[in-house]
């Protein structure tokens, strides 16, 4: 009997050994720290309650309106357009990675887009299997070794970091419509061009926020996340 | 021959009972991915219906448990019993909410099970595709070996963001600034129907 109790109780200990090792694992894959150095954090949550508050009282029912009167084949002319036109961020970005048969390929459906898809309205170049690569200046920053240094969130754009937001600068030059002389016209159309975007899915972001519990932190680590994978990739 | 279909009677028995092996991880996938996709697609049933039915077909794979466990990291051994309970449920019924919400929302995408990488023996992540609307999104099954109740998902990966990670960090943000109480109780107000799916 003493035996049998024995080896009950040995099992049990291995168990419990097994369990506590186990959780141990997890703990090192998932990173023991849940908080993330975040000094802005007071501000950040007020920035994303307001970009919230725009985004599902002003954003998404103008782009659902937009969406509603414009047919869906002019939005993706448009996007089209816009898409052609920002292959120098691309271009310049697969370079300085250098992921120079991504620039190639990128160089490649640029010269197709623009000769047979009519100056860029429609991606011929996805017949000839020729893929787009994105790639912009805060993944070339994280690329080189740069961290991402501590979350912001910005007004309307929301969430950011500030590698991300350096990156910005890089791709304000690398952008074609910023060589638009009257400031506001460049920034008319910039916006113009994100509206447009949004309005193929504009219930994206609501169907995002319902998987939050907590909205800051979970556009924070997701976006992290997201913009950590991207630079991997 | 009676023997046989006893002997049979239990091997199928310890089958269920011990879940699935290594090897059989892709295979089991793909087939419940297709299993899904047919319920998905049947016209004649509700959401309600749909969700069961799906449920009934993925259960078996999740270990809802230690997705809650890891994702409350430390703090759940110093949760009752009683909170642990509470929060296991709470954190299931959380999951599922998220996860039938993007099933049901299934038009006609493909979904492509792909090849699977080992970071570490007691890890298995089956690499999949949706493709939608000629766009390509990843998603990892993230499984581990749960012993003698076989290889189960500890968390998914889509586009890169961990699901259960996203949900540490909330968890972890939200009990820096409030307790175990206040966290169940938003936890249990996002499990509440939608008043838009009304």
């Amino acid at each position: 009997m003493r035996f049998i109790l024995a080896i009950f109780f040995s099992a049990a200990l291995l168990f419990a050994n097994t369990n506590q090792s186990e959780t141990d694992e997890f703990d090192v894959e998932f990173g023991t720290q849940t908080t993330t150095f975040d000094p802005l954090s007071g501000y950040n949550r007020v920035m994303t309650s307001f970009n919230d508050f725009v985004y599902v009282n002003m954003l998404t029912p103008a782009a659902r309106g937009y969406a509603y009167v414009v047919p869906k084949t002019t939005r993706t002319v448009i996007s089209n357009f816009f898409d052609n036109l920002m292959f120098p961020i691309r271009f310049v970005n697969n370079l300085l990675q250098f992921k120079f048969k991504n620039a190639g390929e990128e160089t490649l459906r640029f010269l197709a887009n623009t000769i047979i898809g009519f100056g860029g309205l429609t991606d011929g170049a996805k017949y000839y299997g020729l893929e787009k690569h994105d790639e912009d200046f805060g993944q070339t920053l994280g690329t080189w070794g740069i961290a991402s240094g501590f979350h912001v969130v910005l007004p309307l754009l929301g969430p950011s970091n500030l590698r991300d937001m350096a990156g910005m600068a890089g791709d304000y030059f690398a952008n074609p419509i910023s060589y638009i002389e009257d400031d506001w016209t460049a920034f008319g159309i910039k916006t113009f061009a994100y509206f447009n975007e949004f309005s193929h899915d504009p219930l994206a972001y609501e169907n995002l926020k319902k998987d939050a519990v907590e909205l800051y932190p979970f556009l924070r680590d997701a976006y992290e996340q997201r913009r950590e994978h991207l630079i991997k990739e | 021959m009676k023997f046989y279909k006893i002997l049979l009677g239990i091997c199928l028995f310890l089958n269920s009972a011990f879940g699935i092996n290594e090897n059989e991880i892709k295979d089991e996938v793909i087939k419940k991915t297709n299993l899904a996709i047919e319920v998905l697609k049947n016209s004649e049933l509700d959401n309600e219906t749909k969700s069961k039915e799906l449920f009934k077909i993925f259960d078996p794979l999740f270990d809802y448990k230690q997705m809650a466990k890891i994702s409350l990291a430390k703090r759940y051994n110093s949760l009752s019993k009683e909170e642990q309970e509470k929060f296991n449920i709470a954190f299931e019924q959380k999951l599922k909410n998220s996860y039938i919400d993007k099933l049901l929302s299934y038009t006609n995408q493909e979904v492509i099970i792909q090849d699977a990488t080992k970071p570490q023996p007691t890890r298995y992540w089956l690499n999949s595709q949706l493709i939608s609307d000629g766009k390509t999104y990843d998603f990892v099954y993230k499984f581990y070996d749960a012993k003698e109740r076989g290889w189960l998902i500890y968390d998914l990966d889509i586009i890169g963001v961990s699901v259960i990670q996203t949900y540490r960090s909330q968890f972890g943000d939200m009990l820096d600034n409030a307790d175990f109480e206040t966290l169940l109780t938003k936890l249990n107000q996002a499990n509440l129907p939608s008043q838009d799916d009304k």
